[in-house]
């Protein structure tokens, strides 16, 4: 019990402390790409990956540290996979920065093959980067399974998924939660595989000379990239369906026949909405592009639409007091919803000839990370220390509410409108043809200024009483 | 602290001298005026309106590459191309129309309207090349001009879509041009020895096409992950089968 608070801690305290760091390389980029900045196109394209793989490692993390707490209110938790995951994820993040900003390695976060054997200034950096991948994959492997097997302990793999509950059972009941970390737990462990196997091939053309085929790593690193940022997200929703009822003084969610169907088509469409990231890949076989096109529709609505409704009739004549964690969860979920929406707009084939690349695609995932699954796990921090501390954190909740989702909202509007003009992504500077791009970076890199303000008032609160745990210990 | 400054400090390190391979897409040229070889006036933009356009530079007095490089130019695209354009602008402003002229009659594409040749006023020759980032040096020594050896596909707005240095393969010449045509240009590697596993095998012999096994490979993240997850049942029958073992 007290070594889940301490590695929980301990996660909080680290995710917090790079949060920060890889929010300032985002406004870094945002101001070069708005003129007020010269960096070299290198310096760009590293701060780009670096904060590309920090901000998807980090709050990846800390959504599974979050789910990994709240099961022990149902399983037997062991805290040694959990801390093997961290001790192993530092490891790799160590290596990754290495190769990154001292190897010269930019390849961008999911590291497109042939990328990363283009790294600029030492040889060394593409098989540092290879090692660093695999300590991330192995940790999060071991830690994955470590919290399956707590599970299958006291569930049967069935009852688990909530299959009794598709017949409109009641009886042996399993929790939302349960589900939906059962769903996601298998559910992201295709995306270790495909990472595994991915290295494996780097690895055989980098020593063994074996030339490997673009549009299968292609597919590989999709497996491994897509799925992850999804499931991800899924994570937090379990996060909020264990704790948002509770925060509201309304009793437990309930698996309903509905729910358990929505998460059991997740659980298995999601592996080939990933297809959608190849639409422009005029190889790649057209029947996987429909599949794409359709999975990208099944995975996510059933998921939103349960889950939309289930937070809508919390809230609805609750009474509920406001403070900084329902407000996180609530919040995250309407942007779910927009940022879910503009991603599906770009997932039809029709649209992504003109949405592909361009500045609308991080316009969605800022949506739904930013202001989706970090409010989620920041819902749940925030809890977590009230739990620990008693602080609820009552004097932040204004100043912090208020710049976050301002500066957030300002910074990701920016995204969309100049992808709606063709802006297109991963560019340092703007072209003449598209020099609109300057001035809404300008404006977005103004706003994330904002963001930037409130998480460093957010962390210091956070970091203080967490580090409070780890001391007393 | 001392993590942010730590982060921004490496951050500053990476900044390090690099090509600046992208610095000129989409870039618009200056609407530089021309004169033609016929006498006629116009201007850069006015000669990109209806087509897009292949351009290159050159002189009429180089002793060098020049001529070897339109040479080139003519056999790759051919000296009655359609669906683009061709123009051959000097930057030499010792070059008059007349030496043009012989040049054109030398070279054997005088006739053909899709070669356009031009001369500018010599102030506006450095705007140009300013705006194509092209290399020139005079030498002395030689009298003659050390230059950049390129060309550019330019879009009906003036925008430059690609730049290519050097004598290249005629192909590729070929793709860019139907790749500022609009047209989509496959490439996809033809089957060589060396590859691990592909997605397709191609038979060169009659042009067909199919699955491969790099293709199948696709199948095993989610296949294991349905197996993990049934093996971990198994360890968890297991350790409890031993439990009651142990406690009976
Ligand atoms: C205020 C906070 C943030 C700022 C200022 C920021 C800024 C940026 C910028 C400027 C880019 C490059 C966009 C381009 O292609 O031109 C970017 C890319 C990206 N961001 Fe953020 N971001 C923030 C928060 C986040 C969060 C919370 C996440 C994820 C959880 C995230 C994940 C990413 C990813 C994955 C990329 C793509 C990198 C690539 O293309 O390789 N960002 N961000
Ligand atoms: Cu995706």
């Amino acid at each position: 019990m007290t070594a889940l608070n301490r590695i929980t801690a301990a996660w909080i305290v680290t995710v917090l402390l790079v949060f920060p760091i890889a929010i300032l390389f985002g406004i870094l980029m945002r101001l070069n790409q708005g003129n007020a900045l010269s960096l070299s196109s290198l310096t760009f394209y590293a701060l780009m990956t670096a904060h590309g793989l920090l901000m998807v490692g980090i709050w990846f993390s800390m959504a599974m540290a979050g789910v990994s707490y709240l099961l022990q209110r149902y399983v037997e938790v062991r805290t040694w996979p959990i801390t093997f995951g961290y001790v192993l994820t530092l490891v790799g993040v160590v290596l990754l920065l290495a190769a990154i900003f001292v190897g010269g390695l930019h390849t961008g976060w999911y590291f497109l093959y042939p990328l990363p054997f283009y790294a600029r200034t030492t040889s060394w950096a593409p098989p540092v980067f290879l090692l660093a991948l695999a300590s991330l994959g192995v940790a999060w492997l071991v830690w994955a399974l470590g919290l399956l097997m707590a599970i299958l302990r006291r569930y049967s793999l069935g009852q688990a998924l909530a299959w009794q509950h598709l017949t409109g059972k009641t009886e042996p009941e399993t929790p939302p939660f349960i589900l939906i970390t059962t769903t996601t737990l298998l559910g992201v462990l295709p995306a270790f595989v495909a990472a595994v196997v991915v290295i494996v091939l780097f690895a055989l053309e980098y020593w063994g000379g074996l030339k490997q085929d673009a549009l299968l790593m292609k597919n590989l690193t999709f497996i491994f990239g897509h799925t992850l940022v999804n499931e991800m997200l899924y994570f937090g929703i379990a996060t909020l369906y264990e704790l948002f009822p509770g925060l509201a003084g309304k009793p437990p969610y309930k698996t309903k026949p509905f729910v358990a169907l929505a998460w059991n088509l997740v659980l298995v469409v999601v592996w080939t909405a990933y297809f959608h990231h190849l639409y422009m890949d005029f190889v790649q076989p057209v029947v996987l592009q429909y599949i794409g096109q359709l999975a990208s529709w099944i995975a996510p609505i059933p998921a939103v639409a349960v889950t939309t409704f289930s937070v809508l009739a919390t809230v609805y004549g609750s009474g509920m007091k406001w403070w900084l964690a329902p407000t996180f969860f609530f919040t995250g979920v309407m942007f779910w919803i927009i940022g879910g929406f503009a991603a599906i707009l770009d997932a039809i084939v029709a649209n992504n000839f003109v949405l592909h690349n361009t500045l609308w695609v991080p316009a969605h995932f800022h949506t739904y990370n930013l202001l989706g699954n970090v409010l989620f796990s920041l819902g749940f921090i925030t809890w977590f220390v009230r739990e620990k501390s008693g602080d609820d954190s009552g004097r932040l909740y204004r100043p912090v509410a208020t710049l976050y989702l301002l500066g957030g909202t300002g910074f990701v509007f920016a995204f969309y409108i100049a992808g709606s003009a063709s802006v297109m992504r991963r560019v340092d500077k703007y072209p003449e043809l598209v020099s609109s791009g300057s001035l809404w970076a300008l404006i977005g890199g103004l706003f994330a200024i904002l963001v930037f303000a409130a998480t460093l008032l957010y962390v210091a609160h956070a970091i203080q009483r967490c580090w409070r745990i780890l001391a007393a210990s | 602290m001392l993590a942010y400054i730590g982060g921004i400090l490496i951050a500053a390190g990476t900044a390090r001298a690099q090509l600046n391979e992208g610095q000129y897409y989409l870039r618009t040229l200056p609407d530089v005026p021309i004169v033609l070889v016929d006498g006629s006036k116009t201007t850069l933009h006015r000669l990109f309106q209806s087509q897009s356009v292949i351009l290159t530079l050159f002189s009429a007095h180089c002793g060098g590459l020049c001529s070897a490089y339109l040479l080139y130019l003519r056999q790759a695209l051919g000296s009655t191309p359609t669906g683009f354009r061709v123009v051959v602008l000097s930057f030499d402003p010792r070059d008059t129309l007349a030496d043009v002229r012989v040049l054109t009659q030398r070279l054997a594409l005088a006739e053909h309207p899709s070669w356009q040749w031009g001369v500018m006023d010599p102030e506006q020759i450095p705007r140009l090349l300013a705006g194509l980032g092209y290399a020139l040096r005079y030498d002395p020594t030689r009298n003659d001009y050390d230059h950049s050896i390129v060309v550019f596909v330019v879009d009906r707005q003036g925008n430059i879509l690609r730049r290519m240095e050097g004598f290249q393969d005629p192909a590729l010449l070929k793709d860019l041009v139907r790749e500022a045509r609009g047209n989509f240009v496959f490439s996809y590697p033809l089957p060589a020895t060396d590859v691990a596993l592909r997605c397709f095998d191609f038979d060169k012999e009659t042009g067909t096409w199919r699955l491969s096994w790099g293709m199948a490979l696709l199948l095993l993240p989610p296949v294991s992950s349905l197996a993990i997850a049934l093996l971990l049942r198994l360890l968890v029958a297991l350790e409890q089968f031993r439990a009651a073992d142990s406690s009976s």
